[in-house]
């Protein structure tokens, strides 16, 4: 299925520091747009999206049988602030969140138990980063 | 035919000062506000009002809760000032109160006196075991 990406939405991909054989987190991806985007740039690269709607990762699952066949992409349904990595999984390099209202201070009550959660699923140097910036900021995780 | 207003759920009327503290590793973020409990239609039902802030986040709540006389348990309907609804189930046996819904549940205790309520709330996690997520106290004011 073709993925049409919004030049936002294309920008933000392009922005995130990605590579091939990285691990890649993204919180709250909705339908799964970006994650498809991801999982197709890349030869070796692979995506664990996750979404508080279980309406979103039907649609996200529906929509991405080619990536999701080929191992490269997970969708997983899964509120942030209860996340936790899931046994077969191992840390992720980068994690991302595009429009997610625990992360970008809409929610305080679950702002602190999502980072705690997006820190221990992230390897020692991982790296979060919301929307909001030019077009991403970084978001430290130092406290947690 | 069993009523609320006659029930153990009784307990709950009136006002309440509610403190709480969501805790992450190196970080404790405070909640504070208001819980009031009152029996709505002729004692069939109570009406919680809820008016808490967590740091920053007002939150308004209104629930509905009706009793199952079969079970003994509470139907809690509620509705947020987020656009959010749901429905839980409550039971309050003895001292020991118990709320439970879709990836959430309290479990606490109420003192004899009915002035105190203590407890904590607790998220599911994709893994299905519970994660700590807010210790409350509930003081009756009136």
């Amino acid at each position: 299925m073709e993925n049409k990406l919004s030049k936002r939405l294309g920008d933000i991909v392009t922005a995130l520091p990605l590579k091939d054989g990285m691990r890649i987190l993204e919180i709250g991806c909705g339908p799964g747009a970006i994650a498809r985007e991801i999982a197709n740039r890349f030869d070796n690269i692979y995506v664990l999206a996750i979404d508080r709607s279980a309406k979103a990762i039907e649609l996200a699952k529906k929509n991405s049988a080619t990536e999701t066949e080929s191992g490269k992409l997970t969708f997983i349904q899964s509120k942030i602030e209860a996340f936790e990595l899931p046994e077969n999984e191992e840390l992720f390099d980068i994690a991302f969140a595009v429009r997610v209202g625990a992360l970008d201070g809409r929610h305080p009550g679950i702002e602190k138990a999502s980072l705690t959660s997006i820190s221990k699923a992230l390897k020692k140097n991982g790296k979060l980063y919301i929307d909001g910036g030019d077009p991403l900021k970084e978001i430290s995780l130092k406290n947690y | 035919m069993a009523a609320i207003s006659t029930s153990n759920f009784r307990r709950l009327i009136g006002v309440w000062k509610t403190f709480g503290q969501i805790s992450s590793e190196n970080q404790v973020l405070e909640l504070a506000g208001t819980d009031s409990y009152e029996l709505i239609l002729d004692g069939k039902f109570i009406l919680h009002k809820a008016d808490v802030t967590i740091g920053s986040e007002k939150s308004e709540i209104f629930e509905m809760i009706s009793l199952d006389e079969t079970t003994n348990k509470v139907k809690m309907q509620y509705f947020n000032s987020k656009g959010e609804s749901g429905i839980m189930t409550g039971e309050l046996t003895n001292n020991n109160f118990k709320i439970e819904g879709e990836g959430i549940k309290f479990s606490g205790m109420i003192n004899s006196e009915n002035s105190t309520i203590v407890g904590k709330w607790y998220l599911q996690t994709n893994n299905k075991s519970w994660k700590e997520f807010i210790d409350m106290k509930l003081e009756k004011q009136l």
